[in-house]
């Protein structure tokens, strides 16, 4: 479980999380939805130690430092070395130490090998999202965080990606954030609104999703 | 200290897959190679040049063996138009010091100086300055960094890419002085064909300088240049500002006194090298050996020091 007790972050006289205080269940899904700006990176950021903040934040009762080799974070604009290969990226972002052989393997499900051997300049948006999710199978951390990780992605790797998303969460603490919510629907485990500074925890989501309706309508969120 | 050795090899594994090591050691080497083709070159239009001085002195009558023997006076004038002229009252013995020069300079024996020499002070500064700078704009550049800032704090990732800096100076240094003294030797050997060498003076030059010693130098000023690039990257979080700064200070500003960083690896390059070669470094303003070595490795503890503390203290988000 993620602990987080107190969390506040400002830029300046801008607070973008004030006293926030959730707990992240572990080998779950969570969702964190939000309107752009709303405060969702910033969160990741501060989830991930690119930013310091005030407050606490334990990973299964530990410090990150301790647990810094099981987080993978996937972030919207998927960098990329892209003077280099597909593949060449995924063995220097791979912290498991597979083979690069290996991660070629664990690749193939999602890119082909001819993608995988291209320079990481001529691919999509959305083979450069694949070549990150191939990463987590790669480095199968316990905590997967995914920034808008749909964004890019075509049906049939949306379809790939669920199924997969589903398969982790046995193992993985997983956290996603986006403002689609239609595409993760079917999909999470715990649901938080970010809004107003504040991340609240949308309370028994399994009786409430089919009254869900219009996820965006200003009484949700 | 195996997490420390896994992110050194990564950052060395980078260097390769993006040729930057290959191109930074190709780079070099072309460089030195030609300056090596070009001194023989030299050597051989010198001894073109005594040939014909020779030539003219047996058809006009003059005796050969008494010109050689006694000294050539050399007077430098300087003409009201700023050129120097230069008078020689023997041209002959001139000639044939020239030639005694060159082929001194460019025997295999000396071959090392004039590459460490010329390589050390004049194309270092540049190429691993620039070098450093890749080294410490990458990750920024494709944003990777936030990548790599989850996985490791971020100036252990600093620490590594420094410690892989000096891994890859090492590597580049090898291949090229390597690849230089031996294609040096052919080139010394082809030129020499028409050369009777023997007929000249080859103890010009006596080196009374540690081979170990300059070469050590030669590492370690490669690596000060590789981390004022890094530093300044990581200042400005930009590769555009350093270079300029790089060539800028090295190519337009003079020394600006005696702890100006040119001024004190001018002392310390006089202290190891001989610079009797073609290749001649400023003459210093003098500061003693002691306070500026002391001068240059407290320079480069600063700069590894400011490349640490910028990378604790930097956002990694971009």
């Amino acid at each position: 479980m993620i602990t987080i007790t107190n969390l506040s972050k400002n830029y300046g006289k801008n607070k973008v999380l004030q006293d926030v205080n959730i707990n992240i269940p572990e080998n779950k899904i969570s969702f964190l939805m939000g309107e752009n700006g709303a405060g969702k990176t910033t969160f990741i950021k501060c989830l991930v130690q690119l930013e310091n903040y005030k407050g606490q934040i334990l990973f299964d009762e530990k410090e990150f430092q301790d647990v810094r080799d099981e987080v993978l974070a996937i972030y919207d604009d998927a960098p990329l070395y892209t003077n280099l290969s597909g593949i060449e990226n995924l063995d220097l972002m791979n912290f498991r130490k597979l083979k690069k052989k290996e991660c070629y393997n664990i690749a193939l499900k999602y890119l082909s090998g001819d993608i995988l051997k291209r320079k990481v300049s001529t691919y999509s948006y959305g083979q450069r999202k694949k070549l990150f999710i191939a990463l987590v199978e790669i480095c199968s951390p316990k905590y997967l965080i995914m920034d808008e990780i749909s964004n890019g992605l075509d049906y049939e790797s949306m379809k790939g990606l669920k199924k997969s998303l589903k398969e982790w969460s046995k193992n993985m603490t997983i956290i996603l954030t986006g403002h689609q919510f239609d595409f993760y629907n079917n999909l999470i485990d715990e649901l938080y609104i970010v809004k107003d500074s504040q991340i609240t925890y949308f309370e028994n989501l399994d009786l409430n999703k089919e009254n869900l309706g219009d996820i965006y309508d200003e009484n949700i969120i | 200290m195996m997490k420390i050795l896994f992110n050194v090899i990564n950052e060395i594994k980078y260097q390769f897959y993006s040729k930057i090591l290959i191109v930074i050691t190709a780079f070099i080497t072309l460089i030195m190679v030609f300056n090596i083709y070009s001194n023989m070159n030299n050597m051989k239009n010198s001894y073109a040049q005594y040939q014909r001085s020779k030539d003219f002195y047996i058809q006009s009558g003059q005796d050969v063996k008494a010109a050689l023997s006694s000294e050539a006076k050399v007077e430098e004038t300087e003409n009201p138009n700023g050129t120097t002229v230069v008078q020689v009252d023997n041209v002959l013995k001139y000639d044939y010091d020239n030639v005694s020069r060159m082929i001194s300079v460019n025997n295999p024996k000396y071959l090392i100086w004039q590459i460490l020499e010329f390589s050390t002070f004049l194309i270092f500064p540049f190429i691993f300055g620039i070098y450093g700078v890749l080294i410490a704009n990458y990750d920024l550049k494709f944003k990777t960094i936030k990548v790599k800032a989850v996985r490791e704090e971020w100036y252990k990732v600093t620490l590594a890419k420094i410690l892989s800096m000096i891994l890859g100076i090492l590597i580049t240094l090898i291949i090229s002085y390597s690849i230089c003294i031996f294609a040096g030797s052919l080139m010394y050997k082809n030129a020499i064909k028409n050369i009777p060498i023997s007929e000249f003076n080859m103890t010009i030059f006596s080196n009374s300088k540690n081979i170990f010693s300059a070469a050590t130098l030669s590492g370690f000023l490669a690596l000060l240049f590789a981390l004022i690039g890094f530093t300044l990257t990581t200042i400005f979080k930009s590769s555009v500002i350093p270079i300029i700064i790089i060539v800028v200070y090295n190519m337009f500003i003079p020394s600006l006194g005696k702890y100006d960083l040119k001024n004190i690896i001018s002392v310390i390059g006089h202290k190891y090298y001989s610079f009797k070669g073609t290749f001649k470094l400023l003459k210093p303003i003098e500061v003693s050996v002691g306070a500026s070595v002391f001068y240059i490795i407290f320079i480069t503890f600063g700069f590894v020091a400011t490349s640490l503390i910028l990378a604790k203290k930097q956002s990694k988000f971009i």
